[in-house]
């Protein structure tokens, strides 16, 4: 099932799903910062993932990283630039 | 007496013709002719909601009474518990479980079985960790059930069901789950030589993955149910948006799916019906049938269970229970009624209440026996670490949380608030105490994250707007404060703690 079958967001704006599992506080406030429509699951049933990295579902593709910070394209050191 | 306790995972009460001609969300008939005639046996409940959500928390609210969502989540059956088969046992029944639901036997479970004189566990549902091989299962079942990698081995890995069901075929139905979990209690029923029993039918179908043999598969579609580009397992969220976006084509595939497994489930549950039939039993087994919650297929833009507002196709559950020694048994009982009852109701039809009742239920039985018309004000329901919802009967209140307000958690155990199929994780800022209202042993208590399921306050007319498609809270004021007082006493009489309350900001004032 792609995203690309169906409408883009009525905003333009992406579609940003993350489990709350795999945020901490500060994580969970900087995603929801970003530019974009963030939801928070209690579970997105991608535990293995999860468990090994850091992940968001942009979109309605699975994007992973070393962290949030770069997933949501900021550097660690708070750079925009990845 | 024998009592058989049959639950139907994810069972939308409005696919069935006891409730509904045809289902809410589709212009066809979904075919339960069984289930329709249990119905015919037994007494029909219209008003019975689920408590605490979803799949674990409803089965510790039916075998050990306890409404534990204002306290706990997803996890085990706590020291201080007496669960049902425990209670029966003391009683002098024999306890049998049949299931193929592996929630059971996963991380942040236990306790669930381990009553039972014996079980029998069907393996290989959903994400069971069963089968090692083939490690690259067939690319089209991969595809049908969105598998992220071919040889995925991560906890919850949907490459794992493939690997479940790569010898199994999809022409006979006999291979499938259900047909194998109510064949395994035809069986029990058929031979079973003790005087009493209690056995616990716990089927994970109608539960995701909607992956069915012939003739289900192609019964309510006219697609090819093996095409790899239609899911039989679609994923969670919003259906036009993110990573539950759906084409038409694809969430009526997914309905259909979902269809035929239902008319799946009902043949077989059929089976053991013809077993009660054959061996007699009707006069001297009590036999109740329900669901844990249900799932929504589009109903307001959502699919899936885990994100949405817990709208009525979720928290509005089927039961029907027969009662051999009601001989005044209504056809239908239009009281409100909630799962937590079902716990001091088996107990009752038992006679073993003294070994394991517990305060937060009420027995079905008056009702039943049609000896009184009245039975409680409220039904509270709702999961862990959200918000709330309280309904009279009649209006559907539900109260959000706001996420930056940290969860708290009860209990004997330490273990991931979130992440509950991941290894479990030591709390390094628990405090322990005696926090339960009804028990004396202390338990831990920490800290988790909140999830807002959805922002504002919403209420609903049910009687008028069934499908709560208008929210009532600008137009009706006085009915919005009255459910909110009506939230606030339910919790008050739990006993629900403070910091549940307070994180809602609900008073909970008398």
């Amino acid at each position: 099932m792609s995203n690309s079958e169906c409408e883009p967001a009525a905003n333009g704006r992406p579609t940003v799903e993350y489990c709350v599992n795999n945020v901490t506080s500060p994580e969970r406030a900087l995603i929801e910062e970003c530019d974009g429509d963030t939801v928070g699951y209690p579970c997105l049933e991608r535990c293995g993932t999860c468990q090994q990295t850091s992940f968001l579902v942009v979109d309605g593709e699975l994007r992973r990283e070393e962290s949030h910070r770069k997933l949501i394209g900021q550097s660690d050191g708070g750079d925009e630039s990845e | 007496m024998n009592v058989l306790m049959i639950s139907i995972d994810s069972l939308r009460r409005d696919f069935l013709g006891a409730y509904r001609d045809t289902p809410r969300i589709v212009d066809y008939e979904v075919s339960t002719p069984n289930l329709d005639r249990f119905a015919e046996r037994a007494t029909t409940f219209d008003n019975h909601y689920a408590g605490s959500l979803f799949c674990m928390p409803t089965r510790r609210e039916w075998l050990a009474g306890v409404q534990e969502f204002p306290w706990r989540g997803w996890g085990p059956i706590e020291p201080f518990d007496t669960t049902v088969p425990q209670a029966a046992r003391e009683a002098g029944l024999f306890t049998q479980l049949v299931t193929d639901h592996y929630h059971y036997f996963q991380h942040g479970s236990s306790g669930y079985y381990e009553d039972f004189n014996a079980f029998e566990f069907i393996r290989g549902h959903e994400f069971d960790a069963w089968q090692s091989t083939p490690r690259y299962p067939d690319e089209r079942m991969l595809e049908q059930v969105e598998a992220n990698e071919a040889d995925g081995v991560g906890f919850v890995d949907r490459a794992q069901y493939a690997r479940n069901v790569a010898d199994f075929d999809e022409e006979n139905e006999e291979e499938f789950f259900a047909p194998k979990v109510f064949s395994d209690a035809a069986e029990f029923v058929e031979t079973a030589e003790w005087d009493d029993w209690f056995c616990y039918v716990d089927s994970f179908d109608v539960h995701q993955p909607f992956h069915n043999p012939e003739p289900y598969a192609s019964m309510y579609t006219d697609e090819d149910p093996r095409d790899p580009n239609l899911s039989v397992w679609p994923q969670w969220g919003q259906i036009d948006d993110g990573q539950g976006a759906m084409t038409e084509r694809e969430l009526e595939f997914a309905r259909a799916q979902f269809a035929g497994t239902v008319t799946m489930v009902d043949e077989w549950f059929g089976r053991l019906l013809d077993a009660l039939d054959e061996q007699d039993l009707w006069g001297e087994t009590a036999v109740i049938v329900t669901s844990d919650h249900g799932y929504s297929l589009g109903d307001h833009g959502y699919i899936g269970k885990v994100f949405m507002p817990l709208y009525d196709p979720l928290a509005q559950t089927p039961l029907f229970v027969h009662h051999p020694g009601a001989d005044e048994a209504p056809d239908r009982v239009e009281e409100l009624t909630a799962a937590i009852d079902l716990h001091p109701t088996m107990l009752e039809l038992m006679d073993a209440t003294e070994h394991g009742d517990h305060p937060h239920g009420k027995s079905l039985l008056p009702l039943l026996r049609g000896k009184t018309e009245e039975h409680r004000d409220w039904a509270l329901y709702g999961e862990w670490g959200s918000g709330a919802c309280v309904t009279d009967g009649r209006y559907t209140y539900m109260h959000p949380c706001d996420p930056k307000e940290m969860a708290t958690c009860h209990s004997a155990r330490m273990q991931g608030t979130r992440g509950i199929f991941l290894p479990p994780e030591g709390q390094q800022d628990a405090e322990s105490g005696q926090y339960l209202p009804y028990t004396d042993t202390p338990v831990w208590r920490y800290e988790g994250a909140s999830v807002q399921r959805h922002e504002s306050p919403l209420l609903f007319d049910t009687k008028r707007d069934p499908e709560q498609s208008e929210n009532l809270i600008e137009a009706k004021p006085d009915e919005a404060k009255r459910l909110r007082s009506l939230l606030g006493q339910a919790l008050n009489e739990l006993g629900a703690p403070d910091t549940f309350a307070e994180r809602l900001g609900v008073s909970t004032d008398a």
